[in-house]
């Protein structure tokens, strides 16, 4: 009894590591897909520093750039922290507005006077 | 040039941000603190933005160091079955490559822990800047 108890315990044993073992790829894979989604992140930070004097063209941007811009991406980046603090006010109530319709703001719009 | 929708026309993809956006955003809050510069404009228009901020911070230390702390309990279970199995005398040949890719789990366990906890000392740095950008 002791014997068939050792021996289903060890693949029991055997087949945890393989669980274990399968988790290693896993794993490596986040790691693999998160660099390389970490490269077009940089890209697409880059895209939003070269338009960043345009709120509007922020918002309305297909691509979602404020909803892929972290408070990380600010702190790497002093040029983009700069324009965004500059532009925080404006860029604030456009979400503001665009959260409260779940509506895009439309380039025709004329712009509201910045609340203070 | 960037299309933008027309009055009145909502746009279902500026709602819907591109699935590897949402892959990247998805992935990044498993390794770095990921408050989004959306959620901080926002937080602007609300009363006590400030209070808005460190309820979003503190959140976002507390789930990265579970998900370290986390890591690290997942690590030494990994461990202590590589360990059982090694007093079992069950390796052989057939397991080895199996074993191998388990002790390398452990590894890549670890240093997963320790990139985020490491990497908790940016909260400070963020913190101070989202202050800034709602004040």
């Amino acid at each position: 009894v002791s014997e068939a108890v050792s021996r289903s315990a060890t693949s029991a044993l055997n087949a945890v590591v393989w669980v274990f073992a399968g988790m290693t790829v896993l794993v490596v894979l986040v790691f693999l897909i998160t660099l390389l989604l970490s490269f077009r992140h940089r890209n697409q930070r880059r895209r939003a520093r070269d338009d960043i004097d345009d709120a509007r063209r922020w918002v309305s941007d297909p691509a979602g750039r404020l909803d892929n811009l972290t408070v990380g991406d600010l702190v790497g980046d002093p040029q983009l922290r700069q324009a965004v603090l500059r532009m925080r006010s404006e860029l604030g109530r456009i979400v503001a507005a665009w959260d409260a319709t779940d509506t895009p703001p439309s380039s025709s719009e004329p712009d509201a006077p910045t609340p203070h | 040039m960037v299309p933008l929708a027309g009055p009145g026309q909502a746009d279902s993809s500026v709602a819907q941000p591109h699935l590897l956006n949402r892959w990247w955003l998805r992935l990044q809050s498993l390794f770095v603190p990921s408050v989004s510069l959306r959620t901080l404009l926002l937080a602007r228009t609300l009363p006590a933005s400030e209070d808005v901020v460190l309820q979003l911070y503190t959140w976002e230390r507390e789930r990265l160091l579970t998900l370290a702390k986390g890591m690290g309990g997942a690590a030494v279970t990994v461990l202590a079955a590589l360990i059982a199995d090694a007093t079992q005398g069950s390796l052989d040949n057939s397991n080895l490559t199996a074993v191998y890719l388990a002790g390398a789990l452990v590894a890549l366990l670890l240093v997963w822990s320790a990139f985020i906890l490491s990497g908790l000392r940016r909260l400070a740095e963020q913190y101070s800047l989202a202050l800034a950008v709602v004040s």
